[in-house]
C-alpha cells in the first residue's frame, strides 16, 4: 500500500519568498498525523498543495501515489480554515451540492450528525454563529468517505465544548483506511488523538515522530516540546 | 468516566493504568464485555490506535481477551486479577516508602507514623 | 459534471437576477402607464420624467446583470467560496465553461425581456398594421442602401450580438483570473489587465481587418459596400472567436496552475 502523502524535496516559492525548501516527508495510511509549526511555517503552502491549489516549483508531491488533480480531490477530503460555503445558502442545499460532486458523500450520515447537534437544515448559513458554521462545515467534510481528510484548524475559534464535540466526531469517524491530517496551533487540545507529529518551520520538516515517542523520550507533552523548540 | 489523562507521560501507558484500574475496583467485572476501541477512544478523546496499542497489552499480560466476532472481554481469572491489584498496591507502598525516605525517614519510623495516624484517626 | 455545475450556477444566480428582472417588468408597466399619460397635455412633464427613468432602469439593470455575472465570478473562484469550487473533482476548463454559458443565458434573457419591454412600450401606441408597415421600410432601406437582405442582416447582428457576448465576458474573466494572481491590489490589476487587453485585442482586430481596407481601396472606381459587408462582418467575428479561444486559455491555464488564494 503506497503512502498517503508522500513529499521529495518540495519547493514553492511566492516570488523571492521561499515558502517550502525542500520537504521530505512520508505518511503512512490510516494514521492522525498533527501538521505542527508556527506562523510562516510553510503549513498552509504545504496543504494547499495537497488539495492541489497550488502547483509545485520543484520536487514532487503524491496523494495515494497520485500527483493532485481531479483523482486526488476525489478522494481528499479538506476542510479549510475559512468558511468556504456560500453564506446565503440553505444547509440542505449545501447537502445536495457535496451529493452531486462526490461520490464518496453520505447523506444520511450528514444529516445524523446535524440532528444531533441540533441544527436546521433549512436554515441558512448567515443566521448561524460562527461556532455552528464550522461545525457544519466539519460535518460535511466528515460525511466524505474519503482516504485522506485535510483538517485545517478545525478546532480554532470554537468555545470548548464544541471543541470536544469535533474531536470526538474526528475520532468517531475514523477508520483504519483513512488519514487525517491536523494543521493547527491548539497543540494540547489535540495532542491525545494524534499519532504522529510533523514540526514544520522554516519551510522544512524539523522532526516527525510519534507522540507517545516524544512523551517517552523526552518526558514532557508535544505542547510543551513545541513551546522548547520555537520559542520566540 | 473521567480518565484523567496527563500531558508529559506517554498516553497509552497512561490508558493502561487506567483500565487496569477499572478492572481492580470493579467497574468492570470479570467476564463482562469491554465496549469496542472506537468508543473507549472516544469516551477517552484519544486515537484509537493508541487504544487500541493498550488493549493488545493488557490482552498480552491475559487481563483481557478477545473472540473473534464478539469483541473483547475481561478474564474469568479472578486470581488473575488479584495478583495484578497486589502488584499494584506493592508498587504504591514502595513509592510511598520513597518518597517518605526522600522527607528523612527510615522504614521503622514510616511504619510507627503510620500506626499513630490510623490510631489517631480511631479516637475521632 | 458540467451539467451539475451548471445546474449550481443557476440555482445561485437566479435569486438576485430573478428580482432584477420583476423590477424590469414592473418599470415595463410603469413605462406603459407612462406613455400613455403622455397623451394628457397636463401629465406631460411626468409621462417625460417617467419615461427617462424607464429607459435608465432598463440600461441599469443591463448593466447590474453584467457586474452581477462578473463579480460572481471573482467571488466564487477567487475568493473563500473557492476553496471550495477549486478541490472539486472537476476540470478548471468546466469552471469556466459553467460561468460562461450560464452568464450568456442570463444576457440572452435579459436581452429579450428588454426588446420585449420596448416592444409592448411602442405596440401599446401603434397600431400592428403601421408596426408592419416601418418594418417593411426598413427592410427596402436595408436591401437597397446595404445590399443585403434583412434576414441576412438580423443573422449577421445575431451572430455578433452572441460571440461579442461571450467574448465580453470572457475578457473580463481573463482579466479577473490575471489580476488574481497578484498578491496585493488584486483589483487594480485585474483592472489594469482588462485595459492592456482591450488595447491588444484592437491591434489585432485592427490588423486582421486590414486586408479589407486594401480591398476597398483597389476597388475606388466600383466601390461596393455589398461585395464586402458579409464578409467584412464574418471575419471580424472569426478574429472574435480567435480571441475567445485565446482568452479561454490564458484563464484556463491561470486557474490550473496560477492560482492564488489567501
Amino acid at each position: 500500500m503506497s503512502n498517503i502523502l508522500e513529499c521529495q524535496s518540495l519547493v514553492k516559492k511566492y516570488g523571492l519568498k521561499t515558502a517550502l525548501s525542500g520537504i521530505d516527508l512520508k505518511i503512512e495510511p490510516g494514521h492522525i498525523t498533527g501538521l505542527l509549526g508556527p506562523n510562516g511555517s510553510g503549513k498552509s503552502t504545504l496543504i494547499k498543495l495537497i488539495n492541489g491549489l497550488l502547483v509545485p516549483d520543484s520536487g514532487s508531491i503524491k496523494i495515494n501515489g497520485l500527483t493532485p488533480g481531479i483523482e486526488t480531490k476525489k478522494i481528499v477530503s479538506y476542510l479549510p480554515e475559512r468558511t468556504y460555503l456560500d453564506n446565503a445558502s440553505k444547509v440542505k442545499d449545501i447537502i445536495v451540492f457535496f451529493e452531486d460532486f462526490y461520490d464518496n458523500f453520505n447523506k444520511e450520515k450528514a444529516y445524523d450528525m446535524l440532528s444531533h447537534l441540533n441544527i436546521n437544515p433549512n436554515d441558512r448559513l448567515k443566521t448561524m454563529s460562527k461556532g455552528t458554521k464550522e461545525k457544519v462545515q466539519l460535518i460535511l467534510v466528515m460525511s466524505r468517505d474519503a482516504e485522506l481528510y485535510c483538517l485545517d484548524e478545525p478546532i480554532a475559534g470554537v468555545d470548548p465544548a464544541a471543541r470536544d464535540y469535533i474531536l470526538n466526531t474526528i475520532i468517531s469517524n475514523y477508520n483504519e483506511n483513512a488519514s487525517i491530517i491536523i494543521s493547527t496551533h491548539l497543540i494540547s487540545d489535540i495532542e491525545n488523538i494524534l499519532d504522529d507529529i510533523v514540526f514544520i518551520a522554516d519551510g522544512k520538516v524539523k522532526l516527525k515522530s510519534t507522540v507517545d515517542d516524544i512523551r517517552f523520550k523526552e518526558g514532557k507533552s508535544v505542547d510543551a516540546l513545541f513551546r522548547e523548540v520555537f520559542k520566540c | 468516566m473521567t480518565w484523567n489523562l496527563n500531558s508529559d507521560r506517554p498516553i497509552y501507558s497512561q490508558l493502561i493504568d487506567k483500565l487496569k484500574m477499572d478492572i481492580i475496583s470493579g467497574v468492570y467485572n470479570p467476564g463482562d464485555k469491554i465496549p469496542s476501541v472506537r468508543e473507549l477512544a472516544a469516551d477517552a478523546s484519544v486515537n484509537p490506535n493508541t487504544m487500541q496499542k493498550a488493549l493488545a497489552e493488557l490482552e498480552r499480560d491475559g487481563l483481557v481477551f478477545s473472540q473473534r466476532t464478539s469483541g473483547r472481554f475481561i478474564t474469568e481469572d479472578k486470581n488473575m486479577i488479584k495478583n495484578v491489584k497486589n502488584q499494584l498496591a506493592i508498587e504504591q507502598i514502595t513509592e510511598f516508602f520513597e518518597r517518605m525516605n526522600q522527607l528523612g525517614y527510615k522504614k521503622e519510623e514510616t511504619i510507627k507514623l503510620i500506626e499513630s495516624a490510623l490510631r489517631g484517626k480511631e479516637n475521632e | 459534471m458540467l451539467s451539475k455545475l451548471i445546474k449550481h450556477e443557476f440555482n445561485a444566480t437566479s435569486k438576485t437576477l430573478g428580482i432584477l428582472h420583476i423590477a424590469l417588468f414592473i418599470t415595463t408597466i410603469m413605462g406603459i402607464i407612462a406613455i400613455n399619460l403622455s397623451k394628457n397635455d397636463n401629465y406631460e412633464y411626468i409621462s417625460s420624467l417617467t419615461l427617462i427613468i424607464y429607459v435608465l432602469i432598463l440600461i441599469a439593470v443591463a448593466v447590474a446583470v453584467l457586474i452581477y455575472l462578473v463579480v460572481r465570478f471573482y467571488r466564487n473562484l477567487f475568493t473563500d467560496e473557492g476553496y471550495l469550487m477549486n478541490t472539486l473533482p472537476v476540470k478548471p476548463s468546466y469552471l469556466i465553461f459553467s460561468k460562461l454559458i450560464v452568464s450568456f443565458v442570463w444576457s440572452i434573457i435579459n436581452f429579450v425581456c428588454t426588446i420585449f419591454s420596448i416592444l409592448l412600450l411602442v405596440l401599446s401606441q401603434t397600431s400592428i398594421a403601421s408596426f408592419f408597415d416601418t418594418w417593411n421600410e426598413i427592410t427596402k432601406y436595408a436591401w437597397n442602401e446595404i445590399g443585403v437582405s434583412i434576414s441576412s442582416l438580423l443573422f449577421l447582428g445575431i451572430l455578433g450580438g452572441l460571440v461579442s457576448i461571450i467574448y465580453m465576458f470572457l475578457m473580463f474573466y481573463t482579466s479577473i483570473a490575471i489580476g488574481q494572481t497578484m498578491r496585493t491590489h488584486k483589483v487594480l490589476f485585474s483592472m489594469g489587465a482588462y485595459v492592456v487587453l482591450y488595447i491588444i485585442s484592437q491591434i489585432i482586430s485592427t490588423m486582421g481587418l486590414m486586408p479589407f481596407g486594401f480591398f476597398a481601396l483597389l476597388q475606388t472606381d466600383n466601390l461596393n459596400i455589398e461585395t464586402i459587408f458579409t464578409p467584412l462582418m464574418l471575419s471580424s467575428y472569426a478574429i472574435s472567436i480567435a480571441l475567445i479561444v485565446l482568452y479561454f486559455f490564458i484563464t484556463n491555464y491561470i486557474i490550473s496552475k496560477k492560482l492564488n488564494l489567501e
